[in-house]
């Protein structure tokens, strides 16, 4: 089972919860993309409160922000990065005269700050200390507060908006003494009556204050704490310690007049927070991160989006109207990634991501007393892979789902119901029923082996009838003939021994046979000997088709457009993927691509064993992937035709393409059910042994001779009870001679557990036998 | 003991027998869980009649609900 560390670790790779590039840029993070959304919802109340919870003074600093957002805007790439700083004046403006929530004024902390210097870092940090109950002394040597704020061009601040924001801070404990300039001797008593003190001053205000060289000094990045260096504790007015409570940003500590606006907000922030700290006397440093600009790799997929040029206010100093602004919010992508689940109906419909579907498994896997909510979620990964490949970290479900599900089975915790079906199937093709291998007639030895699988078997047994006797003819050294299952059920389903045991019996037997090259129909074989036999050579028969000539029977039908499905368990193997379009392009027909092909493509909804666990998705994943283009689909897996079948979209395989009859368009709109498959499986053993190697077997007869009443074989399908299971019930019924009659319908009911399953089955007795009228089953054992 | 609502009341026999069924206690178990509930059966063999809108629905809600345990 992962540990906590591999569960962060995998949590790492999923960068859905990191912030977009303008919020990561933004000193003080503004949540530009829920800010933007509200925009474009018309909610300019909400996208104002956004802003505010960042900005101390929304007016003043939408005004005025330098927007270092803008340029780390994802759109810049394509065309030009939202105007953030424009829809926030929008705001501004449009919000005015509107009233606000009114903020209540906070119990006093009983501690006094002395800000020195009114310039915005300085009136930031008065704001939001005053807000937090310390009682502030602003001193500014100007006639009023504000510093360069007061000297922006009523055009570019307009004096109600810098009036509006100073206005704010009424509620709170301030005293503002203005024409003070702080002198040495001054700041002697500041120092040692104040708890803390901030300067947000010029250098040459500083020394004048301080009474010492600014050189003499080095403010703390993290902290903005001022300490004053060796050589200046010969001054006799400075020792270290006496600076203990001292803070300086702002102008001060970065680029004087020309410091960025949003600098100012950041700094003031900051310093809030040291102080703070400070005088709750808890470190100053620990756990602080995310102040200032951060690094983020959120990924936003840019592949589809259209230039688009950025709105320019037609009246540029009045700024945006409301129509303009609207359009500049509309080109917000709102970056986030889900780049995985865009393109996944399952991840879609549990509405979450990888990262928390990593946390949610970890917590189901952790769980001892309690339901496990996420049993349903693990068993309906189709584990097709598109997610990591999707991904740019690599962030995979399927590992962490096949994981879940292998702990789960050892842990005796796997729903028996979620895998027992296809377990089922497995077993009947690795049973005596259809499992068989045989060297070619006349060879002691051969260098090759067919292995058809067990769904195409199932499915299109008349292609190995044709595709085989074609490999004899074209392999010299000689093919040999294997029906089985890979085991690919037994590994989806978490069922590690029974996928080994199915793999350990086809190596012993490809040792025995000296080791011949495989070639296999079925992707989901290729993928499964690739990793559980890597030193197997293994190729896939459309490989050696499109290498070789044809039989003559191939080349029928009437050349049109196809898509080709390409097969999930072999997203990677390119010479595969171009073989089948040789194929069919040298039968004259066209192949056009889907968005989703090679290495992208989708499962077809069998993958994982999903409609076994949840068939409502499994139904949406197949209809997803069958919508995707109008033209019919070529695919080269026989499961994924015949669920696109099931839905009624035009598929062929690519054999139907080769080797079907040419009349036979679009008429196979009915795919097998599993009785079907196994019926096709056991015929095609007996029929191989006949046809290739003169052994006559006789059909089984039926134990029990009945029928089906109309609509009863869909219904049985429906609810995964096969021909035989009624044919058990009934052998039960003629032995023991156990029924009901039930009077209002006038059947006989009857019912048999042959192991985990009880199925029940409501029949007619007539004179042919038996005729059943309906079909059903639970797992619930009835203890006599 | 459980009794599980189902809109089958048709009248039902063992043919067996040749008893008219009875609701009385039948134990049904999964997974380790073993719980009485009240069903049409037989008295004199003990065969027991489950209605499909009983296996389909309550039935299989537990189920579900003792595989997620």
């Amino acid at each position: 089972m992962m540990n906590q560390q591999e569960l962060r670790a995998r949590e790492s790779l999923c960068t859905q919860e990191h912030p977009p590039k303008c919020a990561a840029r933004c000193p003080v993070h503004v949540d530009v993309r829920t800010m933007i959304s509200s925009i474009q919802k018309g909610d300019i109340a909400a996208a104002m409160k956004v802003y505010q919870k960042a900005i101390a003074f929304p007016n003043i600093v939408s005004h005025l922000c330098d927007a270092p957002c803008q340029s780390a805007c994802v759109r810049t790439d394509i065309d030009e990065g939202i105007h953030i700083q424009q829809l926030e004046k929008y705001m501004a403006q449009a919000m005015v005269d509107k009233a606000r929530g009114k903020s209540l004024k906070p119990p006093s902390k009983g501690k006094s700050v002395a800000v020195i210097g009114s310039g915005l870092s300085g009136l930031t940090a008065t704001k939001l200390l005053g807000s937090k109950g310390y009682r502030i002394t602003i001193f500014e040597r100007e006639e009023a507060i504000g510093g360069r704020l007061r000297a922006y061009d009523e055009l570019i601040l307009p004096k109600t908006m810098l009036l509006k924001d100073l206005e704010s801070l009424a509620i709170y404990d301030i005293t503002i003494k203005t024409q003070t300039t702080v002198n040495p001797s001054m700041w002697s008593e500041i120092i040692s009556t104040f708890d803390a003190v901030y300067l947000d001053i010029s250098k040459d205000a500083f020394e004048a204050c301080v009474g010492a060289p600014f050189e003499a000094f080095t403010i703390d990045a993290a902290t903005l704490s001022l300490n004053a260096t060796i050589s200046v504790s010969a001054v006799e007015t400075v020792s270290a310690e006496l600076y203990d409570n001292v803070f300086a940003g702002g102008s001060l500590y970065r680029n004087g007049d020309k410091t960025a606006i949003v600098d100012c907000v950041s700094d003031g922030k900051m310093v809030t927070n040291t102080i703070d700290r400070y005088l709750q006397n808890v470190s100053l440093t620990a756990n602080r991160t995310g102040e200032g600009p951060i690094e983020t790799q959120l990924y936003t997929d840019l592949e589809d989006l259209i230039p688009e040029a950025a709105i320019t206010p037609a009246n540029f100093e009045n700024g945006y109207t409301a129509n303009e602004a609207q359009a500049e919010a509309a080109r917000c992508l709102l970056c986030e990634c889900l780049a995985c689940v865009k393109n996944c109906v399952y991840m879609q419909h549990y509405k979450s991501y990888p990262k928390r579907y990593f946390r949610e498994i970890y917590n189901n896997l952790s769980i001892v007393m309690g339901i496990h909510h996420a049993n349903k979620m693990i068993n309906t990964c189709s584990l097709c892979g598109l997610c990591e490949t999707i991904c740019p970290n690599d962030a995979s479900m399927r590992d962490v789902v096949l994981e879940a599900r292998q702990q789960m089975v050892s842990n005796d915790k796997m729903p028996p119901s979620a895998h027992d079906f296809a377990l089922r199937d497995m077993a009947f093709s690795t049973g005596d029923q259809f499992a068989l291998f045989k060297r070619q007639q006349g060879f002691e030895r051969v260098s090759h082996v067919f292995f058809p699988g067990c769904q195409l078997s199932g499915s299109s047994p008349e292609h190995i009838l044709t595709v085989y006797p074609w490999l004899c003819d074209h392999i010299e050294t000689g093919v040999g003939l294997m029906l089985d299952c890979c085991g690919a059920p037994a590994l989806w389903a978490g069922r590690e021994s029974l996928f080994s045991e199915q793999m350990d019996a086809i190596r012993s037997r490809w040792d025995e046979e000296g080791r011949p090259v495989f070639i296999t129909a079925c992707p989901s074989c290729m993928a499964m000997f690739k990793e559980a036999i890597p030193e197997m050579t293994v190729v896939m028969l459309y490989e050696v088709l499109a290498a070789g000539e044809l039989p003559s029977k191939a080349s029928k039908k009437v050349p049109q457009t196809f898509a080709i499905h390409d097969s999930c368990s072999t997203r990677h193997e390119t010479a595969l993927q171009n073989a089948v379009r040789k194929l069919a392009s040298d039968q004259g027909h066209t192949i056009s691509e889907l968005k989703f092909s090679r290495d992208k493509t989708k499962c077809c909804g069998f993958g994982g064993l999903m409609m076994f666990a949840d068939k409502t998705i499994a139904n949406a994943v197949i209809a997803d992937r069958a919508a995707e283009s109008p033209e019919a689909y070529i695919t080269y897996c026989a499961m994924c035709r015949d669920n696109f079948l099931g839905q009624s979209k035009p598929t062929y395989h690519i054999l139907d393409i080769l080797f079907g009859d040419a009349a036979d368009d679009l008429t196979r709109l009915k795919p097998p059910d599993f009785s079907m498959r196994h019926e096709n499986r056991a015929k095609l053993k007996r029929k191989v042994l006949s046809e290739f190697w003169g052994e006559c077997v006789d059909e089984p007869l039926p134990k029990v001779a009945f029928t089906l009443a109309e609509g009863v074989r869909d219904l049985m399908a429906e609810r995964n009870i096969l021909l035989e299971d009624i044919e058990m019930v009934l052998a039960h019924v003629k032995m023991t001679g156990n029924k009901i009659w039930h009077a209002q319908s006038g059947l006989f009911m009857a019912y048999y557990q042959p192991s985990a399953v009880t199925y029940w089955v409501a029949f007619e007795e007539t004179a042919s036998g038996y005729h059943i009228k309906n079909a059903y089953s639970h797992r619930l054992t009835i203890e006599i | 003991m459980y009794a599980y609502q189902t809109s089958d009341q048709s009248e039902v026999t063992c043919v067996k027998c040749g008893e008219k069924m009875t609701y009385g206690e039948v134990k049904l178990s999964y997974l380790g869980s073993t719980f009485p509930v009240s069903l049409n059966k037989c008295d004199h063999c003990g065969i027991v009649y489950i209605p499909e809108d009983l296996a389909l629905g309550k039935m299989a809600q537990v189920e579900r609900t003792l595989e997620d345990k």
